[in-house]
């Protein structure tokens, strides 16, 4: 038959990875411009330590993006993350609990705060920014409660703290950066290589058409707002371990970056477009941006300021490129 | 008299696609002229070249006597040009004086909007333009949609537009409200003078409406009919390039087959009541009534949009309980919504995924994406549906309304579902497509697949269906069958 002409439109360039070509470029013009401002940028040393740095944020980020791609977001991520730290820390110092239980317990915590947040948006359709901004309020009230406005630190040993924070694989890669990749791995094949990410896909694209092609799409969003929580989760444990301290004020405005990481790697607010690798290289820019402007000896408070200029650049860039596509 | 606008042997190109190839027309003041063609035939670039959104790359427009070249909107909307769009561009919670006047030079008094002025002025167009005396305060969200567009026409008049371009008006509205915008829309051609250029792809609005037709077919000029001349034979022969069968398969009997799908007494509060009927395997089902029959709602409830409030639904003799979605996708019925913008498409996904999406749907959380099967899918589909793909990995909005639309169809063919429920399976498709989608219904009819299909066009109805439930005002009237499957006894039914 003749119904398959030969490809006449130079659309096939649109693979998952040219996708994200953008945003990697603009990484590697930024390195290029602070190894030639700044020598000691471009070291191993560095780059781990960017990294090391970076991997709470990322591992956060990662899962808001599909939080974000399946239509919905969550800004409660930050007080998750200090119930987390607060839960795992109390029973610890206060109740004599073994590390490892406790570390599970926290996790567990941050997994039913994800549930009642997926659940609250979904049952009631509230829309998620009021909907996880009074959760948000409601969790970080409850990390005060808990432990008094205090901070919690721990002096004992203990092999966790190695595992999650602290130990050095082959002697220079911090262990944060090997959860942050493992994460990465994971939120990578959940998003884009299973029937879970498409429905994800689908659910933020068109919820409508997402629900009258059969997909349960309120169950579908509840699970990302579960495995955002598990993110905020696990990021609280490696900060708990490389710390030895958690507050119950952590983790506030982690939200906002968290978001901004995945906008700058090419998120679409509105849903059903986004990348795990795009936000990946968004959180790797922020930091870069950071650790960049301090080897060249910026003031610290122009760092944020800087920052909200990338974002706003990435922004504009996103839209003019997808704007483009849009057109025949 | 002469003309108002005249566009000689406009061209033009986007990359390497040539939209326009030369064309001509002439739009004079206090005359309707029809544009038709199908989707692609270059009707929406000669209108942006018209209305100042595109130019063209050779050719000229005169206008007015002079030469015509605007740079933008704003300067064809000073001239006197307007487009009427699909959308209609209101501020819903706004009053209607409020949408007349919007814009950069509100009336005001004191540095305040001056509301009485405008309450008045409005009261005063709208004598004026369409002799009908209005409340100007109440708030255009709660009006009709026929009655928000008689807003924008009387705002664009008020700013002396003197040539309306009709972009597809009536695609929101019911057809009562075509009727009143259609009478507004003559009066003002007769009494102010106003040229008209009206685009539609409904043929029988075409040949109401216009005084003269120009057609276009792949960017080119291929017929301009008189008044006198038009058929809607004719305009279909020019729009498509050949002639549209007739109904091609003759009616069956089906009544001795097995029974797919059963209505027991179903109601719907508001909608409609106490419906019966009985579907059989193989047959083409037609559900006719008009707008506000309750035929919309009838048939998404059989998907459960919503389920009805009483009575019961048996498929293959199974009674399903409270339908929904899930439980109607696993007794075996794919359903067409009837907007495939809201409710069909994903903007932001290839043509593979688009069309697999249903079958993905069934697939386990956890289970991979096999792109190559889904890939295999739509090639399969593009090849079984005639959908014109020139690679699934495209965009869907890379195809054509037309091919959107089988590709919505593919998406439940390729669960092999008994029973295929379609709402207004044409709507928002040109001629060719539209027959192009009816041959398809048809011949999965001839495969064994029970299809119920609602439609507002009765004419597709009466080539297409084998029985036809006619609904008026949530009532079930009659059953066509046979003998009285006439589009006399349609009407009657639908209307009386």
């Amino acid at each position: 038959m003749d119904t398959l002409k030969p490809a006449k439109k130079k659309n096939s360039f649109r693979t998952s990875v040219s996708r994200d070509l953008g945003v990697i470029i603009a990484a590697v013009l930024i390195a290029i411009f602070f190894t030639i401002t700044s020598p000691v940028f471009l070291t191993a040393y560095n780059f781990f330590n960017l990294l090391r740095q970076t991997a709470q944020l990322g591992i956060i980020a990662m899962a808001m993006t599909m939080l974000i791609v399946s239509g919905e977001f969550d800004l409660s991520v930050g007080a998750i993350y200090a119930v987390t730290g607060v839960v795992a820390g109390i029973l610890i110092k206060n109740l004599g609990v073994d590390i490892w239980i406790a570390a599970l317990i926290g996790f567990l915590a941050a997994l039913v705060l994800g549930f009642i947040n997926g659940t609250l948006i979904s049952a009631t359709g509230i829309n998620s920014f009021i909907g996880t901004l009074s959760t948000m309020m409601i969790f970080r009230g409850i990390a005060m409660v808990l432990s008094q406005g205090q901070p919690i630190s721990f002096l004992q040993d203990s092999f966790f703290f190695d595992a999650f924070g602290r130990a050095e694989l082959f002697g220079t890669i911090p262990v944060q950066v090997f959860w942050l990749i493992a994460w990465g791995g994971l939120a990578f094949y959940v998003l884009h290589r299973t029937a879970f990410g498409v429905k994800v896909f689908a659910s933020g694209d068109n919820r409508l058409a997402a629900e009258l092609s059969g997909i349960k799409t309120m169950r579908i969003k509840r699970i990302c707002f579960m495995l955002t929580a598990a993110a905020a989760g696990l990021s609280s444990l490696i900060s708990l371990a490389f710390l030895k301290t958690v507050t119950p004020t952590q983790g506030s405005g982690i939200e906002l970056e968290a978001i901004a990481a995945g906008v700058i790697g090419g998120t679409s607010m509105s849903g059903g477009v986004g990348s795990i690798l795009g936000t990946f290289i968004g959180t790797f820019i922020m930091a870069e941006v950071r650790t960049g402007l301090v080897l060249m000896g910026t003031d610290a408070y122009v760092q944020d300021a800087f920052v909200g200029l990338v974002i706003a650049l990435a922004v504009i860039i996103n839209v003019r490129i997808s704007s483009s596509k849009g057109r025949s | 008299m002469s003309d108002l606008l005249s566009v000689q042997n406009i061209s033009k190109h986007f990359g390497s696609t040539q939209a326009l190839k030369g064309v001509s027309l002439e739009a004079t003041p206090g005359r309707i002229i029809g544009l038709a063609g199908e989707n692609g035939a270059g009707k929406s670039t000669l209108i942006r070249i018209m209305c100042g959104a595109a130019f063209p790359d050779s050719g000229e427009m005169r206008y007015a006597g002079g030469m015509y070249r605007p740079h933008d909107v704003s300067e064809a909307e000073a001239k006197g040009i307007s487009v009427f769009h699909q959308e209609i561009p209101i501020c819903p919670h706004l009053s209607i004086a409020a949408n007349v006047f919007l814009g950069p030079r509100i009336p005001s008094a004191h540095g305040r909007p001056d509301w009485k002025f405008m309450n008045d002025k409005c009261i005063e167009l709208y004598r004026k333009f369409l002799d009908e005396d209005i409340n100007p305060d109440v708030p255009i969200g709660e009006c009709s949609a026929a009655e928000q567009q008689l807003a924008l026409l009387v705002r664009v008049l008020s700013r002396n537009a003197r040539l309306i371009i009709l972009d597809e008006p009536t695609t929101a509205l019911s057809a009562p409200e075509v009727e009143r915008l259609f009478e507004s829309i003559r009066r003002l051609k007769d009494e102010q003078d106003i040229a008209f250029i009206f685009v539609s792809h409904l043929l029988d609005e075409l040949m109401e409406l216009s005084d003269e037709i120009f057609v276009l077919r792949d960017g080119r000029n291929v017929g301009h009919l008189q008044k006198e001349a038009f058929s809607a034979q004719e305009l279909s022969k020019l729009i498509t390039g050949r002639s549209i069968n007739d109904r091609s398969r003759t009616l069956k009997d089906f009544s001795g087959s097995e029974i797919s799908l059963e209505a027991k007494s179903i109601s719907l509060a508001k909608h409609y009541s106490n419906i019966s009927f009985s579907v059989h395997k193989g047959e083409i089902f037609g559900i006719a009534g008009l707008q506000g029959s309750g035929r919309s709602e009838l048939i998404a409830s059989l998907f459960g949009l919503p389920p009805p409030e009483q009575g019961s639904i048996f498929v293959h003799g199974k009674n399903i309980g409270a339908m929904s979605v899930v439980k109607a996708m696993e007794s075996g019925i794919g359903y067409l919504p009837e907007d495939r913008k809201s409710k069909g498409i994903f903007p932001n996904m290839n043509i593979a995924k688009n069309i697999g999406m249903a079958s993905m749907s069934r697939a386990k959380n956890i289970s991979a994406y096999n792109e190559k099967y889904y890939l295999g899918m739509a090639h399969d589909m593009a090849q079984r549906l005639s959908i014109k793909i020139s690679n699934p990995k495209d965009y869907i909005s890379a195809l054509s309304g037309g091919n959107q639309q089988k590709a919505m169809l593919a998406r439940w063919l390729a669960l092999s579902p008994s029973i295929l429920v379609l709402n207004e399976p044409t709507r928002g498709v040109d001629v060719g497509a539209k027959s192009e989608i009816a041959e398809i219904i048809e011949s999965r009819a001839a495969e064994g697949y029970t299809i119920i299909v609602a439609s507002s066009e009765m004419d597709e109805l009466l080539l297409l269906c084998d029985r036809i439930l006619v609904l008026n005002r949530g009532q079930a009237k009659a059953v066509l069958e046979k003998d009285s499957l006439t589009k006399e006894n349609l009407f009657f039914h639908a209307m009386s």
